[in-house]
């Protein structure tokens, strides 16, 4: 989905947040909306921002001075979430030492990146770091043993807050079509292709019509070179200009199947769950295993795959109790019960 | 059966002639084959002088994949007649996921070109049978276990010591950090083979927040681009591996898992993930999901104190080592291609 940020008007829910004084730290290119209240509502990480009415920055920016402030400009927060991926570890750690605001650490990327794909002489420093924050927010309850043997401070689950409210406005029930929905193909680069040969491939065995958001026009040119050698059945690609056109167009696919190895968050699942469709993937997804239980499967298991969406599609009776399942569980990730998850772990 | 392995191991003065030498690693199979090596881009860049017909003279050449190697695969099918097998020498996910998508899509040309694929783990066969029609099977490495039981490693009394599958690597390591994280819930010492010295350093700074214990560095594989002594270095790194009481390896790669099968041939157990195809079959006891660190943490401490529960793993370890014996590697082979 492309990443153009839509503005909406600020919801009731930011004014119970007056009070508190939050500021996002992420690796966002840096744009006009930085240093204002932010009134995004998207499945992203700077929705956090809205949620808790206050603002973001980009850390390696702020750290090179782009915005000409200091970091004892961080006293005027109460709560600073650093978004952490490898650039951020030094800036998180110079507003902790150069600031007094409460710091989460918001683990934000799968938990193989931190502890395999970091480099080696950054992963000291984000040790240090999750000693030296006040709580730690992890994306998948399976990885809180983990990171409370790398920390002796709070670690909990808190997640991502979905905007569910506006989804429901901009996704009206619609008639499904006979297609299914892919969360990632051949991405622009390997940063951006999540296990997407294997959704590619899972497709060709289930033999129905797929769907894709892409990022630019060459992941066509690359996965259509491929129906040489695979039968891969017809995909109807869109690229999307921002995630409020990313979702509608979503809305209209049958379910959606993402078979992606890491143990993350997973936007995909709940993105599914709100245009009210069911989502195949693995429970390393935590939104698919609190949403799909009966839809996990691991991610190389091509054959429990095909079985699943044979079902889906033939009975309607299972499609309908596992999207009413997952209807009951969306409440979880609500902005309000998400914030309060991260008021209990501070 | 002339044999050839095309690889990434560091080209030496050994390529092209018979291999011979034995150890745990990608080289094994030209030894087991009586055939020779080249490393495939010094091969493409013409470090050999050698042309891509130059293929023709062998029954089978084995190209042991990597992203470096697709293109060097797709030539020598496209430029000689040799019977071509890919041996995936990766984790499944450095093919779906980390390749450059160009490379991808070579990928799947040259899985489709090729006479067989054999794959690492079992539970990789489905997503690559549906990407080729050649046929798709595990084969793995063949293992040395007559020279190490024979040659380099008598039983030992062993030392209360863990020994771990990764520390903290070169560059990145192989989820290291989690292994360092159970060995301090287990409160134990540990021993790693040290990529470089400053491995030593980021521990120390580690240990400001983490009561990690001490850990014994060998340095075996601190050159492990200096493919002349790299049959010493394996020898003196099992060698030493005897010594420790158990392993433990949280990786979360798809793959084979050299290290389960290094633990077993030392007599001693390992905890690690059924994602190491290795681990599966000789250790189905003590598989636990790499992010499941209580529970490791845990069958590291049963092991420790329950005797009983030691010899049966090890014992059911024992009774599945002969799937892993150069012959049966070379046979399961065979029939792939048959």
């Amino acid at each position: 989905m492309n990443g153009i940020p839509i503005i909406f008007p600020l919801n009731s829910m930011t004014e119970v947040n007056k009070k508190v004084r939050f500021c996002l730290v992420s690796l966002q290119p840096p744009w006009e909306g930085h240093g204002k209240k932010y009134r995004l509502e998207t499945n992203h990480i700077e929705f956090w921002a809205t949620v808790m009415g206050g603002t973001c920055y980009c850390g390696p920016a702020f750290d090179n001075d782009f915005y000409n402030l200091d970091y004892d400009y961080f006293n005027e927060f109460d709560i600073v979430m650093i978004a952490l991926r490898d650039e951020l570890i030094d800036v998180g750690l110079k507003i902790k030492k150069l600031a007094s605001p409460k710091v989460v650490i918001f683990l934000d990327a799968e938990i193989e990146h931190f502890t395999c794909n970091m480099r080696r002489e950054l992963q000291p420093g984000m040790i240090e770091l999750l000693n030296v924050a006040d709580a730690v927010a992890v994306l998948h309850d399976e990885t809180i043993p983990l990171l409370k043997l790398l920390t002796t401070k709070p670690v909990g689950l808190v997640g991502l807050p979905f905007p569910l409210e506006r989804v429901r406005k901009i996704c009206p029930p619609v008639q499904k079509t006979e297609e299914i929905e892919l969360g990632s193909i051949m991405g622009a680069s390997w940063l951006r292709n999540r296990n997407g040969l294997v959704n590619v491939t899972a497709l060709s065995e289930i033999g129905m019509p797929g769907t894709v958001d892409i990022w630019h026009p060459v992941e066509i040119l690359y996965v259509e070179s491929m129906r040489e050698f695979v039968s891969i059945p017809p995909i109807r690609y869109r690229g999307a200009f921002g995630w409020q056109d990313y979702i509608t167009e979503a809305n209209k696919s049958h379910l959606g199947l993402h078979l992606d190895f890491r143990l993350t968050w997973g936007r995909f699942p709940v993105d599914c769950a709100g245009v009210r469709m069911p989502c195949v993937a693995p429970s390393t997804l935590y939104t698919q295993k609190k949403l799909f239980p009966g839809l996990c499967v691991a991610y190389y298991d091509l054959e429990h795959v095909k079985e699943l969406v044979i079902r889906l599609v033939s009975e309607s009776k299972f499609y309908e109790e596992t999207v009413a399942y997952a209807e009951s569980q969306l409440s979880f990730f609500s902005p309000q019960k998400t914030r309060e998850r991260l008021f209990n772990l501070l | 059966m002339n044999f050839c392995l095309v690889s990434l191991l560091p080209p030496s003065y050994l390529d092209g002639q018979i291999f011979t030498h034995e150890v745990n690693q990608v080289s094994q199979w030209a030894t087991v084959m009586g055939g020779t090596h080249y490393n495939g881009v010094a091969f493409d860049q013409g470090f050999y002088g050698l042309p891509y017909e130059f293929f023709d003279q062998f029954d089978l050449v084995m190209i042991a994949l990597r992203s470096q190697l697709i293109d060097v695969g797709i030539k020598i099918k496209r430029k000689s007649n040799t019977m071509l097998v890919v041996f995936f020498d990766a984790e499944l996910e450095h093919y779906t996921t980390y390749l450059d998508r160009e490379l991808q899509v070579h990928f799947v040309e040259l899985l489709n070109l090729a006479d067989a694929v054999a794959v690492l783990h079992e539970y990789q066969i489905p997503v690559i049978r549906a990407i080729t029609k050649k046929p798709v099977g595990v084969v793995g490495l063949p293992f040395p276990l007559k020279k190490v039981r024979e040659d380099l490693c008598p039983p030992v009394e062993k030392e209360r010591i863990i020994d771990l599958g990764s520390a903290l690597g070169k560059i990145w390591s192989r989820n290291g950090l989690v292994n360092i994280a159970v060995l301090s819930e287990t409160g134990l010492p540990g021993a790693a083979d040290m990529q470089d010295p400053e491995e030593l350093k980021y521990l120390r700074i580690m240990r400001k927040y983490m009561p990690i214990p001490p850990i014994y560095f060998r340095e075996t594989s601190y050159r492990p681009f200096a493919s002349n002594d790299r049959v010493e270095l394996w020898e003196t790194y099992i060698t030493q591996v005897n010594r420790s009481l158990l392993g433990i390896h949280l990786d979360y790669r798809l793959t084979w898992g050299r290290f389960p099968l290094d633990c077993a041939a030392v007599r001693m157990p390992c905890v690690a993930t059924p994602h190491f195809y290795t681990q599966k079959i000789l250790f189905p006891d003590l598989c636990v999901l790499y992010q499941d660190v209580d529970r490791a943490a845990y069958l590291v401490k049963k092991l420790l104190k329950d005797r009983v529960f030691y010899d049966h793993v090890m014992s059911y370890a024992e009774s599945k080592l002969p799937y892993f014996a150069e012959s049966e590697t070379k046979e399961r082979l065979l029939e792939l291609l048959s």
